[in-house]
Order: structure tokens, then sequence, then C-alpha cells
């Protein structure tokens, strides 16, 4: 009892006048339940009413506190205990209410703390806040940049320029996107190149002429579409520039002097084409009768001589490839050549016609015995063999009738002509060949 | 003799404690002041040793800050949350 009596006359006096204080403390303390023992949490709890009720007095009295009046007070204090609590409830609440919020927030503020220390202990804490720390600590390794014409780091954008490559195999420029189709058509080695055509016919008249001087180690046409390929551009366009002018060359001697490049030789392939086409019912020439007309049965031969020219069933075109095409018989060729006779006959006069094929012939012997040159050959014979047979029955289904009765001699003469010239050169094996 | 233990009790049981947590989670953080206690946070961190820093000296720091930073529309809105649940669990007492 001494104790507890003792403990309150030194809290009154250490709380006189900072009662509040010592309310806020208190109930600190009472929250925080840093007061031990109940007892003297009890004896806390009584004082701290006392000298609640002690100021509600002063405040009523109106006079400064003696010091006696602890000793009234403590004799009041039964009184003061019960009107305390009524009259600084209110009080006490904000104090409390006040200690509660601060509370709270130190809570919250603590929660964010606890999260930045963790996030600087971690060292994520630069990288969370990116941008602010950006620009300030790290901006001298790589500073943003906000400029025209610049992206973030700094560096000058680059033009979106379009590449332009060279083909080199006709030297025109093109985008880098266009690049590998044109070279596809170019080169010549998709399906629907425009070039394959020419260079099949090229090389099939290489072999049909015979001055196969490049073909002649192979013999076989493929091979020197492989050589193309391996050959640089400008070596390529040299060796097709010579192949050109051979060509020229030989096509002045055999037209006797009838321009014919291969772009005209290009041209007639698809009249001829077109022709055929459109007049394929045996219909006689009227619509490409003036383009088919205005070359000569020799260039028509030629170009024969070169390719398959069996009619497609689905494209209804010519065949491009050699006359070895696998894809069609002999029979079909013989046929189409036929059918081209029949036009023939009734159409074109025919002894520069059989005077080219005589050349040919002799040409080809001249190169000699390879065995591709052998094959042309007898293709050629075959070819003649056909216009052989054509000319004897043409008379019978021909629809012309005045024309086609009056040159028929001409033609089989013709025909005969070049078959005696080959013959007289004809190695004892082709001549095999021819006969059958 | 233990109103406020009592209270206190009161206070975690009812859940209003936690609602008043919540409550002052949200508007703080509307209002933008987590972030200020961020800055305030990073600031001391700076100033002090980057990689000594510990909790406690942290709150030192920042705490009063972050009190004085609070706005007085949150203060105001919870204190009379407070006191009114005060008050009315008192006046249940004293009855």
């Amino acid at each position: 009892m001494f104790k507890i009596i003792l403990v309150w006359i030194l809290l009154t006096f250490t709380c006189w006048g900072q009662h509040e204080y010592s309310v806020q403390n208190y109930l600190h303390h009472v929250k925080y339940q840093r007061v031990t023992s109940r007892n003297s949490r009890a004896v806390l709890t009584v004082s701290c009413w006392v000298v609640c009720g002690t100021d509600g007095g002063r405040r009523l009295l109106g006079t400064k506190p003696s010091t006696k009046w602890t000793r009234a007070g403590r004799a009041r204090r039964p009184s003061s205990r019960r009107r305390g609590p009524m009259i600084n409830m209110d009080e006490l609440i904000n104090q409390l209410s006040a200690t509660i919020l601060d509370d709270l927030i130190d809570d919250a503020s603590l929660g964010v703390i606890f999260g930045v220390h963790r996030s600087n202990k971690l060292g994520y804490l630069a990288i969370e806040d990116g941008f602010k720390d950006n620009n300030g600590e790290h901006s001298e390794g790589h500073p943003i940049v906000i400029a025209p014409n610049m992206d973030v780091f700094g560096q000058v954008a680059i033009k979106n320029k379009q590449h332009e490559c060279i083909c080199p195999s006709c030297n025109r420029t093109l985008a880098a996107s266009r690049f590998a189709p044109h070279l596809e058509k170019c080169m010549g080695m998709g399906r629907n190149s425009s070039r394959i055509a020419s260079r099949r016919i090229a090389n099939s008249s290489k072999e049909g002429n015979g001055n196969g001087n490049i073909a002649s180690g192979t013999g076989v046409s493929d091979d020197d579409d492989d050589a193309d390929w391996t050959f640089g551009g400008s070596e390529k366009k040299r060796k097709r520039k010579d192949k050109h002018s051979t060509k020229k060359k030989n096509s002045r001697v055999k037209n006797g002097g009838a321009a014919a490049s291969t772009a005209v030789s290009d041209s007639a392939y698809n009249s001829l084409e077109g022709n055929i086409s459109s007049g394929e019912q045996a219909a006689p020439v009227v619509n490409g009768a003036p383009t088919f007309e205005s070359f000569g049965a020799a260039e028509k031969k030629t170009l024969l001589l070169q390719i398959c020219g069996v009619v497609s069933e689905h494209t209804g075109k010519l065949c491009t490839r050699t006359l070895r095409c696998p894809q069609h018989s002999e029979e079909q060729r013989r046929n189409i050549r036929n059918f081209f006779k029949s036009f023939q006959t009734s159409t074109e006069s025919e002894p520069l016609d059989s005077d080219n094929v005589g050349n040919v012939d002799v040409d080809s012997y001249e190169d000699g015995d390879s065995q591709a040159v052998r094959e042309a050959l007898t293709r050629g014979a075959s070819w003649d063999q056909a216009t052989e047979h054509s000319s004897t029955s043409s008379p019978a289904d021909s629809t012309s009738t005045t024309s086609s009765s009056s040159k028929k001699p001409t033609t089989s003469k013709g025909g005969k002509k070049g078959k005696k010239g080959s013959k007289n050169s004809t190695p004892p094996s082709s001549i095999a060949v021819f006969r059958t | 003799m233990k109103e406020e233990d009592v209270l206190t009790a009161k206070m975690i049981e009812s859940g209003e404690l936690n609602r008043w947590k919540e409550l002052l989670r949200l508007r703080l953080t509307e209002c933008g002041w987590r972030d200020q206690v961020r800055l305030l946070c990073r600031d001391a961190i700076k100033q002090g040793n980057l990689e000594e820093m510990t909790v406690d000296q942290l709150n030192n720091e920042v705490t009063p800050k972050a009190r004085q930073l609070v706005p007085d529309a949150v203060k105001i809105e919870l204190l009379t949350k407070i006191k009114t649940f005060l008050q009315e669990n008192t006046l249940q007492e004293s009855q």
C-alpha cells in the first residue's frame, strides 16, 4: 500500500502541468503493453485519472495549484474519479484517437520503409524507379536522347533506303526484294522463265547445226546449262554474245541475208504458237496468217529443228524442249510436223526450204562424229522423212486445191534433195537409222 | 480500470482497426503519399550509407516527415471514424 502511494505521489509531481503528455504516454504504454506487471499498470491508471481529475479541478477553480492541493486532490480523489471521466471523456477520446491515428500512419509508413529497404538491399531500388534514376544517376552511361531524327540512344536513325542489286546477267538495277524473282527469270531457272525458251532454242540449234564446239565435249544440252550457272556474269554474257553472233552468222548463211537473231526466232516461235493455238482445228490460216507468213519456211524449219514442237493438250502451246524431249513420243512429233507441212505446202515456196535442209545437214557433218550431232541429224532426217510423208499424203487431205497440187512436185523434190544431200555424207550407221 | 485495454481489444476484435488500416492505406495511396514517402526513403538512403542503412534508421528518419505529409483531409476522416467508435464504446461501457 505504501508502495502504491509513493508511486502515485511521484507521478503526480512528474506529471504536474504536463498531464497531456502523461496521458498520451500512458496510452502508448498500454497499447504496446510495455508495462509488465498488472499491479503497476493499475497504479498508473489510477494516477492518470487522478491527474486528470486534478486538472479538471484546476480548471474549475481557475487558480494555480498550491502544494497543499495535491493533498486536497487526494482527499477529493473519489469524487474526482467519478467526475473525471465524464468531464474529460471527449478530450480523452481525442487523445486516444490521435494516438491511434498516428499509430496507423506509422504502420503505413513502416510498410513503405520495409519495401524500400528490401529493394535497396536486393539492389533493385534503382531499377524500380528506373526513369528518374536514369535521368539522375546513370545518365553518364546511357543518356536518353530526345531529339529529332535520332533514336533514344542518340544514334542517327537509319534511313529506310532500299538496297539495289545489279543483275549479273542483264546488268539491270533492281530492288533487293525483287532480285530473287528476277534472277529466277533472267537466269532461266524457274518454270516460267522467259529466257528458258530462247536458251533451249539456242542449245538445240547448237546441236542441230552441229557447230557445237561447246556442246561437243559433253554432248548434252543440260550440261551446258550447268556450266552457265557456274560461270560469272560477264563471262556468261560474253558467251551469250558469242552464241548470238555465231548463230546470226549461221542463219545469214542459211537464209541468204535474212536477218534472224534469237529475237526473231522467238517471235517466230510465238507467232507459230499463236497460229497453232488459233488454227488448231485445221482451219486455214486466218488471223495469224500475216505473222505466220512473215517468217519464211526456213525459219519455221529451223525452229522445228530446234524444238520438240508438239502441241500440248493442256496449254495448247508448242513444246519448247529439245528434240529428244521425253514427254512426247516420236510419233507425236512426226504428226505435228506433218501438220505444219500441210500448211507449208499450201502457202510457202519450197526451194529455200530444201536448200536450208541441205545446208543444215552438211553443216552438221563437218563437225563429225559426236553422238549428239548424230542424233540431231537423225532427228533432222526423221523430220525430212515426215515431210516426205506429208508431201505424199498432203494431196489426199489438203483443203487447198490449186496451190497445193501445183507445188507438190517441188515439195517432194525438196525433200528428196535434202535426203540426198544428207545421204552423201552420212556415216553408214545413221543411214541405217534413216531408212527405218 | 481496464477501460483502455477493453477498448483496444474491442478495436481489434471487431476488426475496426484493420478497417481503418485499409482505409488509410487506400487514401494514402490515392493521394500519392506512398510515393512521397518512397522518395523520402530513397533520399535518406542516398544521404546515408547505402548498404548499412537499417530499417530502424530509416524509420527514425522518415516517420516524422511521413506523419507531416499525411493530408489533413485523410487525418480528419480517420479521426472522426475513430472518435465515433470510441464514443460508442465508452457510452456502452458507461451504460
